[in-house]
């Protein structure tokens, strides 16, 4: 595992807790230190966890609530930190190679990690902008149900949702669903949504596809369009 | 774009001034003019001429539309991944924009701008033909071939002759698969229990040798491509049964059936989803279980060819080098990958038909002596058989499949692709009537076959290989003589390569 850290400690503080105005804020920074006496980082710890999942924790105290934007391939998600200025994060890769990119407010991290277990999983991920996100739906037999991992909160904009299953190895034959539902509300009944798939499958080439999914009309506000299509499901093949 | 919407008066002019013609726009293709004229419609190559008036097109700002419609089979997985494999050789980006399940436009771009707009309509392979035949397809997705009265009115409109020239392009093939839930211990049915079955005439799964419980049925729709493949390989006359369930999806169907052991349904190879196959038995002792190296082997009687048909006027330049595109190598590993049949040539060792050589000699009648089995086996155990089989409807022509594959192997044999090599084109028959005749009407088989080779591959080097024939007659079949689908499968020619 390689850790970058990019950000000078007085950059960030200079960025962020120059606003602060209680006289706790400013003895704070003084000492480079948060309201809560921790130092200000920031910091982003990262450690390769097995099934091909990337822990992330990132550590800004003197950045708190701020808004974060995690990159992965060609995929983001946004999430805040917490009151303390604490974020943690557990991403399925989409690469073995995998690199992360933080960005927080103007400060840069980013971690990278190999994942050599990664060839084992099919992993779909659905990449959603803009308002009012929908979900990635999977149907399967038990032997083939994965797991979807939400990550990104649906008020910043971004949202990932990544359906992940261990495919090597399987001894039989069989199909998981993927579908997309999308609720129609004010904000999206006539422009719709974009959104991005990227598909990492064993034996396949990585596939990226942007999708902008029609608006269906102001009538339909309320209604949940499902589109089961769109994604292409997955097959497992025995012959 | 297709630019019916741009009908207005335009006057060509060739670029030395010497001839003009008015007419009213029909389409511009970004290549090519198409002009209403009163001499008839007219197409006039777009470099050779100058274009006045308020219904030229903006030669800078066209973007290609090509409409593609029918087979859902198709439309759902294939295509689109063909498009984006298309776009991502010509370093186009994709955008595929969603109206529904079954209406999509993939908008390729280059840096500038968008290029082109593939509109994808999914619905059935009827509709497929009626959109090419009313002009509102530009390729026509099917999994059949066009009945007579489809024929006939492309023949009368635009889009031409169907069934003459390359209107037809062989993409993938999948197979038709009778299925049941994992749970159901019946695993083999001969066709007459799968029609007993499909028609209602067995209502217990008990009428087909399997435990006393219902048999609940799920079929496509009747007008589906799939519903109609099966009618015509296995029901022929046989009504289906009123009481089966409908699925306009296969996903559905097969999800139907999976999750019931009182179910049996059809559906196709690549659509079994969590359902379990049922092999086909022959009367005679044949067990033909449904794979995809069977497919490939074209030893699974129930074949369904996925097809292109495109019409018989000029499409737009990126229409036909996508067309081109879907036979190239790059395309039969998209196809393979997406779980289908690629048309790739591919090759089997004479040890690995092991099954196939002891059927074929436990099946053998009485007119094929000894003598006959040892002298194939002579000749063809130092040889590979390819995958490509030739067979043929009524006299001596070829089915779609064997159409297209005259045209790979051909185009194989112009690359060189089977220099220093000794293709043999070996004849058999089915066992009706006697075998003398037989075996002559294998051998002319096999030399239409190398006649029809020959003339399509105008520019292979001869001298750098050899071809030739051999007859077996009804020496090794593959199938059971004693049905029409069995004997069809036996009246063909084999390719083996040494």
């Amino acid at each position: 595992m390689k850790f970058l850290f990019l950000a000078s400690v007085l950059a960030a503080l200079g960025a962020t807790c120059a606003k602060a105005q209680s006289h706790v804020d400013i003895v704070a920074r003084q000492s480079n230190l948060s309201a809560f006496g921790f130092p200000c980082g920031p910091e982003l710890k990262a450690q390769p966890k097995s099934d091909a999942l990337f822990r992330l924790q990132l550590n800004a105290p003197c950045m708190p609530d701020a808004k974060v934007t995690w990159r992965h391939e060609s995929l983001e998600f946004t999430t805040f930190l917490s009151m303390t200025g604490y974020a943690e994060v557990i991403l399925p890769v989409m690469s073995s190679q995998a690199e992360v990119h933080v960005a927080l407010n103007d400060v840069q991290l980013e971690a990278s990690a190999e994942f050599p277990e990664l060839k084992d999983f099919t992993r779909v991920a659905l990449n959603w902008s803009g308002e009012d996100p929908g979900s990635l739906m999977a149907y399967a037999p038990k032997v083939l149900q994965g797991q979807i991992y939400h990550l990104g909160k649906a008020e910043t904009g971004q949202v990932l949702h990544i359906f992940s299953k261990r495919t090597r190895n399987l001894d039989r034959s069989g199909v998981v669903r993927l579908a997309v539902e999308t609720p129609v509300t004010e904000q999206t009944c006539a422009q719709g949504h974009r959104a991005t798939i990227l598909r990492h499958q064993p034996g396949r080439d990585s596939l990226l596809q942007e999708l902008h999914l029609k608006g269906a009309g102001c009538d339909a506000v309320g209604e949940v369009v499902t589109f089961s299509n769109v994604v292409e499901d997955i097959r497992i093949i025995q012959d | 774009m297709s630019l019916a919407a741009w009908a207005a008066d335009v006057k060509l002019t060739s670029r030395d001034g010497k001839f003009a013609i008015e007419g009213t726009l029909l389409t511009f293709d970004g290549e090519f003019y198409r002009l209403e004229t009163i001499y008839g419609p007219l197409t006039l190559d777009g470099q050779g001429v100058l274009c006045e008036g308020p219904g030229c097109p903006k030669l800078d700002s066209y973007v290609a539309e090509i409409r593609i419609s029918g087979s859902r089979r198709m439309a759902e997985l294939l295509i689109p991944s063909l498009i984006r494999g298309y776009a991502a050789r010509q370093g186009y980006t994709v955008l595929q924009e969603v109206e529904d399940d079954t209406h999509s436009t993939f908008l390729l771009s280059d840096t500038e701008r968008v290029r082109a707009r593939f509109k994808l309509r999914s619905s059935t392979t009827s509709e497929g033909y009626a959109d090419l035949i009313a002009e509102e397809a530009d390729i026509a997705l099917v999994l059949r071939e066009p009945s007579d009265s489809e024929a006939e009115m492309a023949r009368l409109g635009e889009a031409g002759d169907l069934l003459r020239g390359r209107r037809a392009r062989v993409l993938a093939r999948d197979g038709i698969v009778v299925i049941r839930s994992d749970d159901q211990p019946v695993t083999r049915l001969s066709f007459e229990q799968i029609v007993a079955a499909v028609s209602g005439d067995a209502q217990r799964w008990s009428d087909l040798d399997g435990p006393d419980v219902p048999l609940i049925l799920h079929l496509p729709l009747p007008y589906s491509g799939l519903a109609e493949a099966f009618r015509d390989l296995v029901m022929e006359d046989t009504k289906v049964s009123p009481r089966a369930t409908l699925h306009a999806s296969m996903e559905d169907l097969s999800d139907a059936v999976a999750s019931d052991s009182f179910a049996l349904g059809i559906t196709t190879l690549s659509e079994m989803g969590n359902a379990a196959p049922i092999s086909i038995l022959g009367a005679c002792g044949f067990e033909m279980a449904p794979s995809l190296s069977a497919l490939r082997a074209e030893d699974y009687p129930l074949s369904l060819p996925m097809m292109l048909y495109t019409p018989a006027r000029r499409l737009p330049l990126m229409a036909r080098e996508f067309l081109k595109f879907t036979q190239s190598p790059e395309a039969d590993r998209i196809i393979r990958l997406a779980g289908f049949v690629d048309q790739t040539i591919t090759g089997t060792d004479f040890k690995r038909q092991g099954d196939r050589l002891a059927n074929g000699i436990i099946q053998a009648g009485n007119d094929v002596p000894l003598e006959e089995l040892k002298r194939l086996v002579a000749l063809l155990a130092d040889r590979q058989r390819l995958s490509s089989t030739f067979r043929f409807v009524g006299g001596t022509r070829l089915d779609v499949q064997s159409r297209e594959n005259i045209i790979r192997l051909a185009r194989s044999i112009e690359a060189g692709f089977f220099n220093g090599r000794d293709l043999l084109l070996v004849g058999f028959s089915d066992a009706e009537g006697p075998a003398g005749p037989n075996l002559r009407l294998s051998k002319s088989r096999a030399e239409t076959v190398l006649n029809l080779l020959t003339e399509t591959a105008e520019d292979a080097d001869w001298s750098q290989l050899n071809l030739g024939t051999e007859a077996f007659g009804e020496a090794l079949p593959i199938a059971c003589d004693d049905a029409d689908w069995g004997r069809a499968l036996n009246r063909r020619v084999e390719v083996w390569v040494k």
